[in-house]
């Protein structure tokens, strides 16, 4: 499997480079936007690594470009503290994952197999909320989640009994944008002020940042999968 | 003997008038002498003629008859009454001279002759003679009967009669011009006495005045001298009123003049700022007040011999030169001085040129501005601290570059321990290689914003401005980089040091370049020109000047606020996003330099910031110069 990691910092691509060969994928570098098309254009790989800062072409310019050349290909932006607004910006953009600098094994780790995985789905698997048993409120949600789609979360959620503990379980698949984590932030908000209990598990590393930085983590439980190591 | 100049007053005057009195009344006792005795004695002759006429007539009838009794008789009528004293004989001759008649009762006393008939025909004779004893005039009449003359009548008028009477008159005379005399030297003395008894108390007083006593000379005495001159009128009283006058106004004068001395005295004690007269050569200190005794902890004894420019930083230059008179200078701002105990405080020293005790001296008067110094220190540290946090994305994002590395680097090879996985020493070496790189890489970062956040020490270093420009660029080339500007270094390859510090330079390219940038994303965001950014850091020198343009191709500056962006807390930033601090700093930074900051828009229409400081190379050699001059 192809990978490409752009980034203006050498030594950042040289990590990226012994880390991945690891991993045993093939490894291709550009330390520009600009280089980075150019080799994605050539190579067409699988997975892309951008940083999202860098001058001339930025990551979210590279993100762009590429979805609308190589729509198989997931990029992964890489983010700086603080950024995560911009972060966010490329999950509205169609990024499958962010990792923040500096790079955590688990972070990329995770990444890595959420992109896989969904290498390996057809498309973009529509939204869906189920209850798994009837006697505990406890549901499973899988597909891409945006503000539209998220309205069966509403349906689902609202109407519980009083003071109920309520489970949230995120396929590994799920994936989410802006619109869809403020319909899910809303939600839990109330809720949680009616006095429910809500645990949230299956989260990925990624989207627990995510949940994080929303605020999520106030009002529920939030408990990570552990990844395993990804193969190529 | 005392020559007439060195007389006093009074006695010139005395002199004077008496000397002009005695020569007057010897000229009248001359003119009298002369006149008075000849009109005298022509008076008696003349009467003596008239006599002897009366005789004549009478004789006539008798000398025709030689009637020698009735002749007889009548020459002896003359001596009759008071006649007798004047006329001492009477002869009646015929024309041969003889005697027909005489009174000489003891016959011709020697001497007698009588004088010729011949020659009588008109008038008279007078002829002096000697008749016995007494000297006499003797007066010839003719006697005429028809054309003839028929004989003489003569008479001798007593000579010591007349100069009896002379003699009474001239004593008369004597005495009327010495009472004259005494009169006018009894006036001429008064006279004097009256000119020179006010000026010789005008010359006392005027010794006390100058003694600088004003107080002998009490409100009474004046009254008395003005009291004194009240009937006169004349020029003497006019003086004494003109001295009166001339004295109360000197009094007053003086009086002021002391008024003014305690408030300035008082001022110079009690003033709040520190004072130094010093010696406008070598500059000694003089005197000081006591609050720059006190301010610089010194007894006013210490600072007085002091050299002034040993108590802190100053210069020679500052003081050598030209004082617009009665006018203050500021010569040396912000200038550091040490107290005694080594502590610094810093001042103003505003200068005027005065004399002290006859010697040529300058005032200073200086400011403590310590506490504003501090002050500004603060602001511009604050402003630094500002710009550092609207920094810190942008540092955080710079900083984990290499943090980032440095964790990749580690989290693989702890991944591969963990597989127990051998790692190539390729590999290995590249890891251990960019983690020691990324390391320092790091810590340069933080020394540089360690440095940056500094706050300045008051001493000026010696330092290149490229240098300045350079590390600024270190610390947001890359940050401005990424957002899509470029940084241009147009460095002179030797331009001259300055004297600065580092620190607040940077500070002031750091604020100029960010403003820029600003400028720059602003012109990005609003207009549709989408030109590439560029900020130009342009250093030029000369031999006395360096400069330092910083321009951009942003949206330039609005000539018609060109004016005002060097004022505090004027922004054209939204609400919250400027102070409206940075440009006023910059230019506080710059001016405490010595230097100028100007803007203009440069021909891309963005912003051109020229900054221009004196070479310090340059103030070196001048100061040479002026050494070797000297």
């Amino acid at each position: 499997m192809k990978i490409l990691v752009i980034d203006d910092e050498k030594p950042t691509l040289s990590m990226f480079r012994l880390f991945l060969a690891a991993y045993g994928y093939e490894v291709h570098t550009a330390d520009s936007g600009e280089a980075g098309l150019e080799v994605a254009a050539q190579i067409k790989p699988e997975i892309v690594f951008t940083d999202i800062r860098m001058p001339g072409i930025d990551g979210l310019e590279v993100l762009d470009q590429i979805r609308k050349t190589h729509t198989r290909c997931q990029v992964i932006i890489i983010t700086g503290h603080g950024d995560m607004e911009r972060a966010v910006e490329a999950m509205d953009m169609g990024a499958s994952d962010f990792i923040n600098k500096p790079v955590e094994r688990q972070a990329l780790n995770a990444a890595l197999i959420r992109a896989e995985n969904r290498l390996i789905l057809p498309g973009t698997p529509p939204f869906s909320i189920e209850r798994i048993t009837a006697e505990d409120a406890c549901f499973m949600l899988t597909g891409h989640l945006d503000r539209e789609s998220g309205i069966p979360i509403v349906a689902a959620l609202t109407g519980l009994g009083k003071g109920a503990e309520v489970q949230l379980r995120f396929s590994p698949d799920i994936s989410m944008d802006r619109g869809g984590i403020s319909v899910l932030t809303d939600t839990l908000k109330r809720l949680s002020d009616k006095g429910h209990q809500i645990r949230i598990s299956g989260l990925s590393y990624n989207i627990l940042k995510f949940f994080e930085m929303a605020g999520i983590h106030k009002m529920a439980d939030l408990e990570a999968c552990d990844p395993e190591e990804p193969r190529a | 003997m005392i020559s007439f100049n060195e007389l006093t007053l009074k006695n010139k005057i005395f002199i004077s008038c008496l000397g002009f009195t005695l020569v007057v009344s010897f000229l009248i006792a001359l003119f009298t002498r002369s006149l008075l005795i000849t009109s005298l004695t022509n008076e008696l002759q003349r009467r003596g003629v008239g006599i002897a006429q009366g005789v004549a007539d009478s004789a006539r009838v008798f000398i025709l008859t030689r009637n020698r009794a009735e002749l007889t008789a009548l020459a002896y009528d003359i001596r009759l009454g008071n006649r007798k004293d004047v006329v001492l004989y009477a002869v009646v001759t015929d024309p041969k001279e003889q005697v027909l008649a005489h009174t000489f009762t003891t016959g011709f006393p020697k001497g007698y002759k009588p004088s010729l008939v011949a020659g009588l025909q008109e008038g008279h004779r007078v002829s002096s003679m000697t008749v016995g004893d007494n000297a006499a005039f003797n007066i010839s009449v003719p006697v005429k009967e028809g054309i003839y003359t028929i004989g003489s009548v003569q008479i001798g008028l007593d000579r010591a009669h007349i100069e009896n009477l002379i003699a009474r008159l001239r004593l008369l005379f004597l005495s009327f011009l010495s009472v004259v005399t005494l009169i006018f030297f009894f006036l001429s003395h008064r006279l004097a006495l009256h000119i020179t008894q006010p000026v010789t108390s005008l010359i006392r007083y005027t010794d006390h005045l100058t003694r600088g006593d004003f107080h002998f000379l009490g409100k009474k005495d004046l009254a008395a001298l003005s009291r004194d001159l009240g009937q006169r009128e004349d020029e003497i009283a006019t003086l004494t009123n003109s001295f009166v006058k001339m004295t109360e106004q000197l009094a007053r004068s003086t009086e002021r003049l002391r008024e003014s001395q305690k408030k300035y005295r008082s001022l110079f004690r009690s003033g709040p700022n520190p004072i130094f007269v010093i010696q406008r050569a070598g500059f000694d200190i003089l005197d000081a007040n006591p609050k720059a005794a006190e301010l610089f902890g010194y007894t006013r004894k210490e600072l007085t011999g002091k050299r002034f420019l040993d108590l802190g930083d100053l210069e020679n230059t500052a003081f050598e030169r030209q004082f617009p008179l009665g006018q203050s200078i500021v010569i040396s701002s912000k200038v550091r001085l040490f107290k005694k105990n080594g502590a610094a405080i810093f001042v103003n020293i505003h200068a005027t040129p005065a004399e002290y005790r006859d010697e040529d001296a300058i005032i200073l008067a200086t400011t403590d501005i310590t506490e504003l110094v501090e002050k500004d220190s603060q602001l511009i540290q604050a402003s630094k601290m500002t710009n550092l946090e609207k920094m810190s994305a942008g540092i955080a994002h710079e900083i984990s570059q290499p943090l980032n590395a440095i964790k990749m680097g580690s989290e693989f090879l702890l991944m591969m321990n963990e597989r127990n996985q051998a790692v190539k020493t390729a590999d290995l070496a590249t890891v251990l290689t960019e983690i020691s790189a990324q390391v320092t890489r790091a810590s340069e970062i933080v020394g540089r914003l360690k440095s940056f956040a500094r706050k300045a020490e008051f001493g000026r270093e010696v330092i290149s401005i490229n240098a300045c420009v350079r590390a600024v660029h270190k610390i947001i080339g890359r940050q401005v980089a990424l957002q899509d500007i470029q940084i241009k270094l147009c460095l002179e390859d030797e331009v001259p040091d300055i004297l600065a510090h580092n620190n607040r330079m940077e500070q002031v390219i750091f604020n100029l370049v960010t403003n820029a940038r600003d400028a720059i994303n602003e012109r990005v965001e609003l207009t549709e020109d989408a030109r590439p950014g560029e900020i130009r850091l342009t250093t030029f020198s000369d031999q006395y000047t360096v400069g330092l343009v910083v321009s951009d191709n942003g949206t330039g500056i609005d000539p018609e606020r060109r004016d005002s962006i060097f004022d505090s807390f004027f922004t054209t930033k939204e609400m919250g996003e400027g102070l409206g601090l940075g440009l006023p700093i910059v230019q506080g930074i710059v001016r405490d330099y010595n230097g100028t900051i100007r803007v203009e828009n440069n021909p891309e229409k963005g912003a051109a910031f020229t900054m221009v400081f004196p070479a310090h190379t340059a103030i070196k050699e001048e100061k040479a110069n002026e050494n070797s001059g000297h």
